[in-house]
């Protein structure tokens, strides 16, 4: 009898990935303005889980390398299960946070709140006015779009791009006003923010990560039936007992919320959002029950490489790992375009 | 017991009317075909029972149950919807697309691949069930689209269920309307009601145990396919000459070729 290509399996694809990645951290905990060896990166990590933090490789490994890593694997991978949601929820493969203006929404948010929270330097409650900020940031930007671009027809691509240009633009031009009010020390804050990213990693930072990823990492892929079916359209997902708009509003929240978390702690990280569920639905299909655990190892791997990377061409200064996903990212999306029939996307 | 029973029935989603005083009846394994004119209310009558958007006055019962008392996953186990185009956009493969169908039973994986089977054998797709779903002809979509919407209602023992179709044959060659045709009759046959809006007056004619000719928003006439089907109901509703025939064994209406002058 013919197979039926049913249930690809992904088995061995995660155990891949979950390897590559492993490979990624190591090969990041190694590399760096001081190059440890294999062995001296082990040593210093069994030293670390041991207690004892006094030798070199220990403490550039425990109080510089691991943070930053883990935030990155972290950042990636909730940035791609959140572009993965956005492309689902759209119905359309170029939805990506940063396309669409989620992300500099999110920016400018988190902007106002360092404007509004002066005085809490490095404190933790600051850390949450940042998140939160670039949560309602994000949160705005994503309705807006959503609204603007959706009608009973469907989501018009032209009008979800349009929309995101202007939201990024009029998010933009507030920044920039932002910046014309602030005074000197908070204009410091907002530019060193802005440039700042993975480099800022510390425990505190660490720690909400580990927080917001497990709740989006969790959250987004009890979706993904619900988003097989919307792949249909609207209608049909609700002729399969699918309750569309609270379906659709949880995913908002829960993209805001990632996107806005990964935005406050590490900066704009563009492309990871776009390239990563593409690459991987490439191999696993459309099926989300598939795409979230993939993307988000593969988003993990991606960002932890792109940094190891940005820390590594021009050290012992580094290069924001924004630069490294864009150069990654917009061939691909060049190529992604001129394939773009394939895709379906020439109505 | 009524399958699906409007009485009544004032839809108005913008502002005028799209649907009004519409009474129609659907008992259980009856096929109903409807008729009529662009934008006569084919496509917003089904839209309607499917509960696309609320209506203004009257009441749509699904079951003897009014229709907005339904949780959306029971009533997507009893009633399903095929629209007149798809919009799906993403590289699923066949069977994943018609798969999607079983999302609200729950049946487990062994049930839903014999069900997969028996829907591709009755809408002929069982060689396109690797293959990807965007590079398919269109009459080859609008089987994978039928499939889908057959495993939603598939069931073997006679429980009632309720079928819409909006232009299900309009890209298919004649020996898939052949094939559609047997399998909806066979359907039919399970206990499903099928409520089809078509332009195939031919599918309509063989199909039909009722034929609803719709004009402007209203039922124009209804009755046996003889009845609804004539010289005098096309030049009213559809503003032509009809010159229509008599099907040798099945004593239908078939032809329905224009009179050209």
């Amino acid at each position: 009898m013919k197979r039926l290509a049913v249930k690809r399996d992904t088995q061995p694809l995660k155990l891949l990935l979950l390897g590559v990645l492993l490979a990624v951290v190591a090969h990041g905990l190694a590399s760096g303005a001081v190059p440890l060896t294999g062995p001296q990166m082990f040593e210093a990590l069994g030293q670390l889980f041991s207690g004892e933090t006094s030798s070199q490789a220990a403490i550039i490994i425990g109080q510089l390398r691991f943070p930053r890593i883990m935030l990155a694997a972290i950042t990636g991978a909730i940035l791609a299960a959140s572009g993965a949601a956005m492309q689902g929820l759209f119905r359309n493969p170029l939805a990506d946070p940063s396309l669409i203006g989620v992300t500099s929404g999110a920016s400018l948010g988190a902007s106002i709140m360092i404007v509004a929270s002066a005085g809490l330097v490095g404190h933790y409650s600051e850390l949450g006015l940042l998140s939160f900020g670039a949560f309602l940031g994000g949160l705005i930007a994503v309705l807006a779009v959503y609204r603007l671009s959706t009608s009973i027809t469907g989501t018009s691509v032209t009008t979800m791009l349009l929309s995101g240009i202007a939201i990024t633009a009029l998010a933009g031009s507030v920044g920039k006003l932002l910046e014309f009010y602030a005074d000197n020390e908070m204009l410091r804050r907002i530019s060193l923010w802005r440039m700042g990213g993975l480099d800022g990693a510390n425990y505190p930072r660490l720690a909400i990560a580990l927080l917001i990823g497990a709740i989006v990492l969790t959250v987004l892929p009890r979706y993904s039936t619900a988003l097989n079916a919307l792949l249909l359209g609207e209608s049909e997902a609700r002729h399969l007992g699918i309750n569309v708009a609270r379906v659709k509003l949880h995913l908002i929240l829960c993209v805001a919320i990632g996107v806005g978390t990964a935005v406050a702690l590490a900066g704009t990280i563009a492309f990871v959002g776009l390239v990563v569920p593409h690459m991987v639905r490439m191999v696993t299909g459309p099926d989300h029950r598939r795409l979230f655990p993939t993307a988000s190892l593969a988003g993990a791997i991606l960002l932890v490489f792109a940094d190891t990377i940005a820390r590594l061409v021009v050290a012992p200064t580094e290069l924001p790992v924004g630069v490294v996903t864009a150069l990654i990212g917009v061939p691909f999306f060049v190529v992604l375009l001129r394939r773009s029939r394939q895709y379906g996307m020439h109505q | 017991m009524n399958v699906l029973a409007i009485n009544q029935l004032l839809a108005a989603p913008w502002g005028w009317p799209l649907l009004e005083d519409i009474n129609l009846q659907l008992g259980q394994g009856e096929i109903v075909g409807i008729i009529g004119p662009n934008g006569a209310g084919k496509s917003s009558l089904l839209a309607a029972i499917s509960g696309e958007f609320n209506i203004a006055q009257g009441e749509i019962n699904l079951f003897d149950r009014a229709l907005t008392g339904w949780c959306n996953t029971e009533r997507a186990q009893i009633m399903a919807m095929l629209p007149q185009r798809s919009q799906l956009n993403f590289p699923y493969t066949v069977a994943e697309v018609i798969l999607l169908g079983r999302i609200p039973h729950n049946t487990g994986v062994k049930q839903d691949q014999k069900i997969l089977l028996e829907v591709m054998a009755a809408t002929d797709t069982f060689d396109l069930c690797d293959r990807i779903y965007l590079q398919l002809s269109g009459g080859e979509k609008q089987r994978v689209q039928l499939a889908r919407v057959f495993a939603q209602v598939w069931a073997t023992a006679g429980q009632p269920r309720l079928l819409l179709l909006d232009e299900p044959s309009s890209a298919l060659d004649l020996a898939h309307q052949q094939l559609i045709l047997r399998s909806l009759r066979a359907l039919a046959q399970t206990g499903c009601s099928i409520l089809l809006v078509s332009h195939d007056f031919n599918l309509i004619s063989a199909l039909s145990d009722r034929v609803c000719a719709l004009a402007k928003g209203k039922i124009h006439s209804s009755g046996r396919p003889h009845q609804v089907m004539t010289k005098e109901v096309f030049k009213a509703v559809f503003n032509v000459d009809v010159a229509i025939g008599t099907h040798p064994i099945s004593g239908r209406p078939q032809g329905f070729s224009l009179c050209c002058d």
